[in-house]
């Protein structure tokens, strides 16, 4: 190798020149990081919002790949309606699918943030809110948001509460009960199978189906992380332990350690022993295929999946309203029922370091106003639908001219989520369950209670894998003590303990 | 020729061994193409296998008419073409001083930029960096931060080394340019490696998607990977339980043909460059 005169020395004095311009870079980069501009305050004397831009962050939604044409999220014609209604210069950006938590940890850091933003997750919400990314809301709410209090009762707006501070609006959910018994009517029919309403009753039907026919009487999908304890919730609800708790003596507890939830679990082990169980429940991830070429007779199932089966069977030439559900039955004790959908999971928040904080709430209040609620649950009258006897009027084919409108909600509302359920055709599928029993489940009223929240879902996978094995014999049903001491080693004692303050003290 | 026995066999058991190995590759994408020409009742009843049933064009028909689509194909298609464009005359004009042995310093740049490889910057000072050089929500924002990568250019640094420096010395003396050298002796000589790099960072900004995540938020901008993750990704349970409850979720049949219309592009340029693949593999094997 050939060298240059003075090479090495150069060499030498240009590294270190190099490594102090990388620590005056560094010292810079920090600097520069720190001193955002938080915005000069954009209301007048009288409390009126004078700043009017507002830049709305959304969580993903299937509504985006719908637009038609040059229309997008921020443009078509009622983005430009609400944006004539409320004067303010609204644009709307979306959250990834995927990561969309860490997306949010990065937006929050880099002080880039937009005026209102949906955060996915109990616990993300919570975690973020007590870092102090999220502006405290009680007085922009009753400064700003007079119509919230038409849409949350007290209780609801607690659960959103950390320390008694509320940073952040549950996105309200309308629908009330997510999945019941499904049967497929051809094979209860075909071997003159009346609806069982006790779990005697549940017994036979599911012995006789599988005498007669040989195909799966019950069927379940348990393999997809937290499905197992939606996927035989109305049997576990005969027993009482369908939810996550049970009350007991004034106190809460896990219904998965109940006495009662091992003798669900010896009931399961039967049926599982006997065949009247599909023997590959532990590793479905999808059992619609099995209820659509009726392989299987029953399953717990979601009320849009029952449509979706539903269509498809006619749609390979068999006939409509081939599976419906049924009541759920009831148990020895005369419990049943489905557990109650839990509250809202997405929360609506003010970022610290927004530059418009009191136009997002007004805008949040302009989005709950009734004509608003019509405009973004319906569309424009006369175009998208009409009114007939005071009556809003609306066909399938008006609604999925606009079936991206859910777009612009903050929370569903109760007339919007049947409208919309309706104009789909999955309200038969969903009127069924409504008039189910519903369990409802304290816990979800709850705050954030660190020991629960952050542990509720490595206890309930510990719970599901466990179950599955006691009830496939791959552990033996007497060992149901230790398991239970095994949970509340894990952490399911400190848990409910925790909850428990606040469920006496309530 | 003559074979033993011994090589007979071998020979069958090849030939068989390797057909399974492809018939694995191969048969998924036929799979999905066949999803893709069925109608959704049987693709829901899992009866699609290899052949379609219900024979229907009206999910390619959804896909290509989807405007978001048409959008994010010419997005990703831009990226492909010029990134690599960018990204290869970068490389070229980095490796070529960098490979010549009469200009100073080049081993304390190639320490410089090997630390690059192993030490990042992390995610949120990146994403300050990018938000600042008002990169975001811009197509640029998946060209300008990877327009460069340091193992493709020590690939290409050493191919560089490698050509004779008579071959440079003589092109000196005939009065050549340093950028005449480069291109007319050290690039033309160098195709081979050339066109798997190339190849390399074409398929690097096709599949561009987690820079993507980060730094793209309107739809107008986002490449095809981001949409088809979109597209495909199931609904859980929970998300199925939020507002968007009444959403139909994305048909399986519409996926299918998703994924065809974003994988047989790239696909189809592989058959072009593998004829490069091969000698460049040959040339480094007699210089190595």
């Amino acid at each position: 190798m050939k060298t240059y005169p003075g090479g090495m020395k150069m060499k030498k004095r240009s590294l270190s020149l190099v490594g102090m311009l990388m620590i005056v870079a560094l010292i810079v980069a920090a600097c520069g990081s720190g001193n955002n501009e938080t915005g000069g305050s954009g209301v007048s004397e009288s409390g009126e919002v004078t700043n009017k831009k507002v830049k709305l962050m959304r969580t993903y939604h299937a509504g985006l790949e719908q637009f038609k044409g040059s229309d997008n999220i921020n443009s078509n014609k009622l983005y430009n309606l609400l944006k004539e209604w409320s004067g303010y210069n609204i644009n709307y950006e979306t959250l990834p699918k995927d990561n969309a938590s860490q997306k949010i940890s990065v937006i929050l850091a880099s002080g880039d943030v937009p005026d209102l933003m949906h955060i996915p997750g109990k616990s993300d919400y919570f975690k973020l809110a007590q870092q102090g990314s999220f502006e405290p809301l009680d007085d922009l709410v009753e400064k700003y948001i007079p119509n919230l209090s038409s849409v949350f009762s007290k209780e609801q707006l607690d659960a959103a509460r950390l320390d008694g501070v509320l940073y952040g609006l549950p996105v309200r959910v309308a629908q009330k009960v997510g999945n019941g018994v499904l049967i497929h009517d051809g094979v209860f029919k075909e071997l003159g199978l009346k609806d069982p309403t006790t779990l005697d009753e549940m017994y036979n039907v599911l012995k006789t189906i599988k005498e007669q026919k040989n195909i799966i009487p019950l069927t379940a999908a348990a393999s997809n992380p937290g499905s197992f304890m939606g996927a035989f919730s109305p049997i576990s609800s005969m027993y009482g332990v369908g939810n996550t708790t049970v009350e007991k003596d004034g106190k809460l507890a896990f219904s998965w350690i109940q006495p009662e939830y091992k003798t669900f679990l010896e009931t399961m082990n039967k049926w599982f022993k006997e065949g009247l169980i599909d023997q590959e429940f532990a590793i479905n991830k999808d059992v619609k295929d099995k209820m659509i070429t009726a392989t299987a007779a029953m399953s717990v199932l979601y009320w849009a999946d029952a449509k979706i089966i539903d269509d498809a069977i006619a749609g390979k030439g068999g006939t409509l309203n081939s599976v419906r559900y049924i009541d759920p039955p009831v148990g020895p004790n005369g419990q049943s029922g489905v557990p109650e959908q839990s509250l809202a999971n997405s929360f609506v928040v003010i970022p610290k370091q927004a530059k418009n904080k009191e136009g997002a709430a007004d805008y949040y209040n302009f989005l709950l106003e009734e004509k608003t609620d019509t405009l973004i649950t319906f569309g424009i009258e006369n175009e998208d639908y009409t009114v007939e006897d005071g009556k809003v009027v609306q066909t399938p084919e008006q609604s999925n001219e606009i079936p991206w409108r859910t777009l612009y909600f903050n929370l569903d509302t109760d007339t919007s989520f049947n409208a919309r359920l309706g104009a789909k055709g999955f309200l038969p599928y969903y009127n069924q369950l409504l008039e189910h029993k519903q369990n409802r489940e304290e816990t979800a009223y709850a705050p954030f209670i660190e020991a629960y929240d952050t542990k509720l879902t490595e206890l309930s996978n510990y719970v599901a894998e466990n179950s599955i094995k006691f009830i496939m014999g791959n552990r033996d049903l007497s060992e149901f003590d230790a398991f239970v001491s095994e949970f509340n080693a894990k952490g399911g004692q400190k848990a409910i303990d925790e909850m428990n303050e606040w469920f006496t003290s309530k | 020729m003559i074979r033993s026995r011994g090589e007979i066999w071998f020979q069958y058991f090849n030939v068989a061994f390797l057909s399974l190995l492809s018939l694995s590759m191969i048969l998924p994408f036929i799979h999905i193409a066949a999803k893709s020409l069925s109608s959704e009742a049987f693709v829901l009843a899992k009866e699609v296998y290899f052949w379609p049933k219900g024979f229907t064009l009206s999910s390619f028909q959804y896909v290509l008419e989807n405007r978001q689509f048409f959008y994010s194909f010419t997005n990703s298609v831009f990226l492909a073409v010029v990134g690599t464009a960018l990204s290869m005359a970068i490389t070229i004009l980095a490796a070529y001083p960098l490979s010549r042995k009469n200009v100073p310093f080049t081993r304390f740049f190639m320490v410089i930029i090997v630390i690059t490889m192993f030490f990042s910057g992390g995610i949120i000072p990146t994403y300050l960096v990018v938000r600042d050089t008002g990169l975001l929500n811009s197509i640029w924002s998946l060209i300008i931060p990877v327009l460069m990568s340091p193992f493709n250019l020590i690939l290409i640094r050493n191919f560089f080394m490698s050509v004779p420096d008579a071959l440079e010395e003589s092109a000196r003396i005939d009065g050549a340019s340093n950028f005449r050298i480069l291109r007319s002796i050290f690039v033309p000589l160098s195709v081979p490696a050339l066109a798997t790099i190339a190849m390399f960072y074409a398929v690097g900004y096709w599949n561009s998607f987690f820079n993507a995540m980060m730094y793209i938020t309107e739809r107008r901008w986002m490449p095809l990977q981001m949409l088809l993750l979109q597209l495909i990704s199931e609904e859980g349970v929970n998300d199925l339980a939020m507002i968007d409850a009444f959403q139909e979720v994305t048909a399986e049949t519409i996926r299918a043909a998703s994924i065809l219309c974003a994988v047989v592009p790239i696909l189809c340029v592989y058959p072009f460059i593998q004829k490069y693949f091969v000698q460049g593999i040959m040339l480094g094997a007699v210089k190595g």
